[in-house]
């Protein structure tokens, strides 16, 4: 994905670029999205937790990223990431796929994100089943067994880290993830991800 | 006929003649004939029946079902893809694209034809003008005004292809256009399998003589066409897709002639009729001879501004004279937003006044309320601008100053008036914010029309 973008990525229509400072000096990366579209995409309410409201364009937004498997998509929210995650201090842990799931797919999504916007993050996790985690209720998921394992618990102790993931609805996945962390020693996790629905409610009981 | 040794099932040969597919993904409405083919699928390459090659091909770059050459559509990571038939599903450079031939199908004969023999004089030297070019096998281009009764003047054609035992297919570029035709082909030949595709249009059985598509349906197809015809060949996005056009070249045979249909051909069009010395037919007159309605301008300047509180006062008698006649009408907007901020005040007028765009699920019924009567006007967005057909409706256009509606779009707008021969009249508004060259110059080329005698 080196080359340039002249067009908006979601709806294909000539970008116009404005110059700023910031850009010049690579700070800022170029808009890929055009306003007109980045504008359905609602602001969620709590920006420490999430860029956006998982909605209706949301979840379209997400099909064609993840089924239709259009990478270039991944450059869409780079300026929004960054804003949140650039100062971040603490450790930037993607979540991560299954192999399997991911030689289907070609590509790591939730990485992908991150590379786009050019923001460092380390591997601590892999996951050990390939069930896809949309399926089944809140308690239904709750009772599975933790589909992560950590890739070495001693690398974990006493650091701080951020859970990055593409979309949270339920807040199992980062619930297994975060309790995983915290067991391993960890001394502050927090999580945060690209859209949330309005209504989950994070639970970081151990 | 050479014996191949095996003889593909037909299910299997009747949906695939002609298509191209990627190997690991049919589209989901085909599953029910998906699920089988890749059962045969090693017997189909051992005798040739099916042709492979590479999704994407390198230097020069080129997507190998849109054939688009654009950089920002092919996306290069471990492998290379296409953005710009992604909805289709994805082609990269690792999938294999499959195409059927067999040269050996033959259709049957016999045919029953049940379309309206009386043609106008226009008409039917216009049809016998098509049936020679596709007997010479020569692209032809129909030039004819809006009402002109483009689709009968086919029949005759694709009566004598249906003969020949040719397979055809009348591309256009909206969906809606193809939903309108379908029932008029089947009925005008009744013992033809005709199929309609369009983007989730339900599968349908037996092998099809008549293929009626969006121009993006064409993707799918490649040398499978005997003769090939573009209706409303002017239509956004035909004209603004390149590869729309390729497409239409690449799913006809090579020698076989195109027909272009269109009431406003383009300069470039025209260029290219020229160049390549196209049969070219005109037609100046409607079937029922009377002379097209004439739009007439009338200023509503600041339209937009006024629209956000009230109706503006021009508009609102306009639409009051239209209700107390009963008659059925339209009214034009160049923006959605526009249309969804004035639809309040109209329905203050009426309630049953109704709005559709592009996305509206309810599109189809809503126009068939229209022509029943149920609903007594549309509010519509540029989707509406061709391919319908109701008596007696009056047209109106707000903001017809507006970069949207350019000259060839105003044409067809106004073709919507005065097409049945008992109402042959109608009245058409331009409502601009001053008055811009695409408006006058759609209106002198009517002019112009009806000042032509017979060529």
């Amino acid at each position: 994905m080196q080359q340039t973008i002249t067009h908006c990525v979601w709806c294909d229509t000539k970008l116009h670029a404005n110059r700023s400072w910031q850009g010049l000096w690579g700070r800022e990366q170029r808009a890929t999205i055009c306003e007109s579209c980045l504008q359905q995409f609602e602001v969620f309410t709590q920006p420490e937790e999430a860029c956006f409201i998982y909605n209706e364009i949301a979840s379209e937004w997400l099909q064609r990223y993840k089924i239709q498997k259009d990478l270039l998509l991944a450059t869409s929210f780079t300026q929004q990431l960054r804003q949140r995650l650039l100062k971040e201090r603490a450790i930037i842990v993607p979540v991560p796929l299954h192999p399997l799931k991911l030689q289907e797919r070609t590509f790591a999504q939730v990485e992908q994100l991150l590379i786009a916007a050019a923001l460092p993050y380390e591997e601590h996790l892999l996951k050990k089943d390939n069930i896809t985690q949309g399926l089944g209720s809140r308690a239904e998921r709750l009772q599975r067994e933790n589909p992560f394992v950590l890739r070495d618990r001693t690398a974990v102790l006493n650091r701080d880290f951020v859970i990055f993931d593409d979309v949270c609805t339920t807040g199992v996945t980062l619930q297994h993830i975060v309790m995983l962390f915290k067991e391993a020693g960890a001394r502050k996790v927090t999580t945060f991800t690209l859209f949330r629905s309005e209504f989950t409610r994070m639970m970081y009981n151990k | 006929m050479k014996y191949k040794g095996f003889i593909v099932p037909p299910i299997i040969s009747d949906f695939l003649i002609g298509r191209v597919w990627a190997e690991d993904q049919l589209p989901k409405q085909w599953q029910a004939i998906a699920s089988q083919v890749p059962h045969y699928m090693h017997l189909l390459k051992k005798y040739g029946y099916v042709q492979q090659q590479q999704g994407i091909r390198q230097q020069p770059k080129q997507c190998m079902r849109c054939l688009t050459t654009l950089q920002r559509h092919l996306i290069t990571y471990t492998l290379t893809y296409c953005r710009h038939c992604l909805m289709m599903g994805r082609v990269t450079s690792q999938t294999t694209l499959l195409t059927y031939h067999d040269n050996q199908y033959r259709f049957i004969k016999k045919t029953i034809a049940q379309y309206p023999q009386q043609l106008s004089e226009a008409q039917q030297r216009v049809s016998q003008a098509l049936i020679t070019s596709v007997k010479a096998r020569q692209h032809h281009l129909v030039d004819a005004v809006c009402g002109a009764g483009k689709t009968e003047m086919l029949f005759p054609m694709l009566d004598y292809a249906l003969h020949k035992r040719y397979r055809i297919c009348i591309a256009t570029p909206r969906a809606d256009v193809v939903k309108e035709l379908m029932p008029r082909l089947q009925q005008a030949f009744p013992q033809r399998v005709i199929h309609a595709l369009y983007g989730d249009a339900p599968l349908s059985k037996g092998c099809a003589q008549i293929i009626i598509a969006t121009t993006h349906q064409l993707y799918h197809f490649e040398n499978a066409f005997d003769i090939m015809i573009v209706d409303e060949a002017d239509a956004f996005p035909f004209t603004y897709d390149h590869t729309l056009q390729l497409a239409v070249t690449k799913a006809k045979k090579q020698d076989a002639p195109l027909i272009f249909v269109t009431a406003t051909p383009s300069k470039t069009l025209l260029a290219l009729v020229k160049k390549e010395q196209w049969q070219h037919s005109k037609v100046w007159h409607r079937y029922h001879q009377h002379p097209l309605p004439v739009p007439r301008f009338s200023s509503l300047f600041h339209y937009q501004t006024t629209l956000k509180k009230r109706l503006p006062r021009k508009l609102a008698r306009w639409v009051q004279e239209r209700l107390q006649c009963c008659e059925p009408f339209l009214i034009f907007f160049a923006t959605k937003q526009l249309m969804a901020s004035s639809l309040i005040h109209f329905q203050q007028l009426d309630p049953l006044i109704e709005s559709v765009h592009a996305h509206d699920s309810e599109r189809t019924h809503k126009v068939q309320l229209l022509r029943d009567g149920q609903v007594k006007g549309l509010l519509t967005t540029t989707i509406l601008e061709r391919g319908i057909t109701i008596p007696n409706i009056q047209i109106a256009v707000v903001g017809a100053e507006h970069t949207i509606f350019d000259a060839s779009a105003l044409i067809q707008i106004s073709g919507r008036a005065g097409r049945h021969p008992q109402y042959p009249t109608g009245d058409i508004v331009f409502f601009h914010h001053g008055i811009s060259v695409a408006m006058s110059k759609a209106r002198q080329r009517i002019r112009m029309q009806n000042a032509y005698k017979e060529v």
